[in-house]
């Protein structure tokens, strides 16, 4: 006997992600959500970013490693609410552990949380946190075949930061080709050339990320 | 390795809707996965074949069906499959396109006694 089910798989993360939506929309803040692989950089953005962001807004981070908690060590310096979720070995972060960080943040006190996702370039594009803004990091020394190979996180992302540009003149990474391929996969993404370590080409992306956390 | 996620996910719906429907026994289930999910099909099967012991499934076959990415014009309604990473309209070369398939993660149906 065949049944048929008709369900998607992942529609209890989809469930909880509309319900994190809908409490992002009632205290009137936004989730942005950085996927990249491990060491592409997202910490070191995220300190650059953060102290221009404290200027006007209040800032709240939710870390997701496998394991550890150095990155949000890295971030306390910044006396802002940073809650950390351990996957223990999981790949992605999903949208019932975010419901629950967000039970250890003052909501209410908040204007734009940082979502740090666990270091994956496919698994966590599979799960919708109830983001509003998707970001992609990818840092120059991965390679620039990075948005051919993976199509899903290069087309959802609202925006891409190609971090550590300072590197391009000593590896091969053709600038060109890695943006031509990002525009004919995702037409409408922002773009944005950093170092996050040199602190160059934060500017830019301060100030587009400012006109989106209005 | 987003594959344990889904395994987990499709046993419990599978187990839900079988007791549901009265079935005892559990012997395939139908999934249809888009190819934009990224999943790996040996990890997806070895990874099944170990969750499923010791249950009512423990003998279910995962039978997969890879939907490919087609895509949608907005401007001309051309449905396309994009080629060499292309996803601009091929018939009137428009940037506004949509995904109509290749994104599924969905159990079209259980098999069982």
């Amino acid at each position: 006997m065949e049944i048929k089910v008709l369900k998607n798989v992942l529609d209890r993360n989809n469930d909880q992600a509309e319900k994190n939506k809908a409490l992002l929309r009632k205290h009137d803040l936004v989730m942005l959500n950085m996927i990249s692989s491990p060491g592409a950089g997202k910490t070191t953005i995220l300190e650059k970013t953060i102290p221009e962001l404290l200027k006007t807004k209040n800032v709240g981070v939710i870390e997701g490693d496998a394991y550890t908690s150095k990155d949000a060590e890295r971030l306390q310096k910044f006396d802002i609410p940073i809650v950390q979720i351990n996957t223990e070995g999981t790949c992605h972060l999903d949208s019932s552990s975010v419901r629950s960080a967000f039970e250890q943040l003052d909501l209410a006190q908040l204007d734009v949380i940082f979502v740090e996702n666990v270091g994956n370039l496919i698994c966590p594009t599979g799960f919708d946190l109830g983001e509003n803004i998707r970001i992609a990091v990818l840092s120059t020394t991965e390679g620039d075949d990075k948005p051919a190979k993976y199509p899903m996180l290069f087309r959802q992302a609202k925006a891409v930061v190609l971090n550590k540009v300072d590197l391009i003149p000593y590896i091969h990474f053709d600038k060109d080709g890695f943006f031509s391929d990002l525009h004919l996969l995702n037409p409408s993404v922002n773009t944005f050339e950093m170092s996050a370590f040199k602190e160059t080409g934060v500017d830019e992306w301060i100030n587009w990320l400012k006109a989106h956390i209005t | 390795m987003h594959e344990l996620t889904v395994i987990e996910n499709i046993m419990n719906i599978s187990l839900q809707v079988a007791e549901q429907n009265n079935i005892s026994r559990i012997s395939a289930v139908n999934l249809d996965v888009g190819e934009m999910q990224h999943l790996n099909e040996q990890i997806l099967q070895h990874g099944f074949d170990a969750s499923v012991k010791d249950t009512i499934m423990s003998r279910a076959d995962l039978k997969l069906r890879w939907v490919p990415v087609k895509l949608k014009c907005r401007d001309c309604y051309h449905i396309f499959e994009p080629q060499n990473g292309c996803y601009y309209c091929p018939q009137c070369k428009s940037k506004d396109t949509e995904i109509k398939q290749g994104m599924e993660l969905t159990i079209n149906s259980i098999e069982g006694e």
